[in-house]
């Protein structure tokens, strides 16, 4: 077998080779971007409803994002202290709950050690030095990403009208209603997926609650907005919106601690593969399957970017189905492909047998 | 003023030749034109009896001969097409 490839097909290959290369370098990057595009085009209403109210644009801007970093400072704070206090209580009280933990745990002839193990956590090594220099790394590595965002999401909110410009002017005359009709569709799966986050986020939230109040832990109030916080972010956010309440709840008691942490336990598969496919499915207008597959798939590709971008990425790939579907409907419409007699024919024929 | 699409700003038409434009989009005139800048002709932006929008959708715009929703020619001398 000859394969014979002309060079512009080498060029090509060469070319799609080396986007695949950069894209796969520059990934961090393109999340950063992409998130920046999803928060803009989430703020962009209220940023042009200020407009719309004579408020100057970059007015509008630095009031929308000081709102945000507002709320997200109030949260902070009230999720920071109660963080704060449990860890303490949780370092303070370890000996003794593990002490109870093994007691529980002898009952169903399970016999671990650990209290001693507990008695030797040198708590200062892990808040300090080498370990503490690691995940001070890492927390400048989040904080910087998310400054980057805040940054390019208001750089993006200033510059709208200019990047509007700039897209129409690749549109020939009279296809531009085209571009509005895939700038809206964005904007509502933007919007659907905000929609979806804002519906799941608030549920967790008042199931936390309702979870922590009614068995008498502690900052309930706290450990739910976090949990509302934190379920954005796929895998860890499920993690620590179980992990945390939990713990607060042993410096109660071991049953306490159990019971959290079944409930929650129960609430993210409940959440994973009931809530989020009907929620994001109704949001996005996509089939409750597509949205389970696509966070699947997401998640084994790129990990937590990808399961946090699958369903906006599903959402689009669908708005672009749509849009060829109607491209074919509409040139199948206008545009007849034989002519009447060519159509009558094969009946002719039939009724000539 | 005529038509939905001069209420809401912006809208697409054409010209006897079919040559398509728009108005009120980035980087467009703001108001409908009266002439096409390719041929001269009169650009029609909306239905003469109905005041009915030009399809906004590329394919159909380049098709359309007859307004969708009184069948009124858009161009003299269409019927007889």
């Amino acid at each position: 077998v000859r394969l014979e490839l002309s060079y512009r097909a080498i060029l090509l290959l060469v070319l799609v080779a080396i986007g695949i290369f950069a894209f796969a370098r520059l990934w961090p990057i393109v999340v950063i971007v992409i998130t920046s595009f999803i928060f803009m085009a989430a703020l962009l209403p209220y940023v042009e409803w200020l407009t719309a109210h004579k408020v100057p644009r970059i007015a509008s801007v630095l009031i929308v994002m000081l709102t945000i970093l507002g709320i997200l400072a109030g949260v902070a704070g009230l999720v920071g202290t109660a963080s704060v206090n449990e860890f303490n209580n949780v370092r303070d009280n370890l000996p003794q709950d593990a002490k109870d933990t093994e007691d529980l745990l002898d009952k169903f002839g399970i016999h671990v050690q650990l209290q001693d193990r507990a008695r030797n956590i040198d708590w200062n090594r892990i808040i300090s030095g080498d370990a503490a220099i690691n995940y001070g790394q890492r927390a400048v590595t989040i904080v910087l990403g998310i400054i980057t965002v805040f940054v390019l999401t208001a750089y993006l909110l200033a510059d709208t009208p200019r990047m509007n410009r700039f897209l129409y002017q690749f549109v020939p005359p009279g296809r531009e209603p085209e571009l509005g009709h895939w700038l809206q569709s964005l904007r509502n799966v933007v919007g659907g997926y905000i929609r979806g986050q804002v519906i799941t986020s608030v549920v967790i939230s008042v199931f936390t609650f309702v979870v922590l109040f009614s068995i008498g832990v502690p900052n309930a109030a706290a450990f739910a907005v976090l949990a509302g916080f934190v379920d954005i972010i796929p895998i860890i956010g499920a993690v620590i919106a179980v992990v945390m309440p939990t713990l607060a709840a042993f410096q109660e008691s071991t049953t306490q601690a159990i019971i959290v942490l079944a409930l929650l336990l129960l609430y993210q598969q409940f959440e994973d593969r009931i809530l989020t496919p009907r929620v994001y499915g109704q949001t996005l207008n996509l089939p409750p399957v597509i949205v389970l597959v696509a966070v699947l798939v997401g998640g084994q590709l790129f990990g937590i970017p990808g399961v946090l971008l699958a369903l906006p990425a599903a959402a689009v790939a669908r708005v672009v189905l749509d849009y060829y579907l109607e491209q074919r409907r509409n040139i199948s419409f206008v545009t007849p492909i034989a002519s009447t007699d060519e159509i009558a024919a094969p009946d002719t024929e039939r009724d000539d047998r | 003023m005529k038509g939905q699409a001069m209420a809401s700003g912006r809208g697409v038409g054409k010209c006897e030749n079919n040559h398509t434009g728009s108005f009120g989009y980035p980087t467009r005139p703001e108001e409908p034109y009266p002439f096409c800048s390719k041929c001269g002709r009169p650009m029609v932006w909306a239905c003469a009896n109905c005041q009915a929008a030009l399809p906004d959708d590329s394919t159909e715009l380049m098709e359309a001969r007859f307004c969708r929703h009184c069948g009124t020619p858009y161009f003299e001398g269409a019927e007889s097409a």
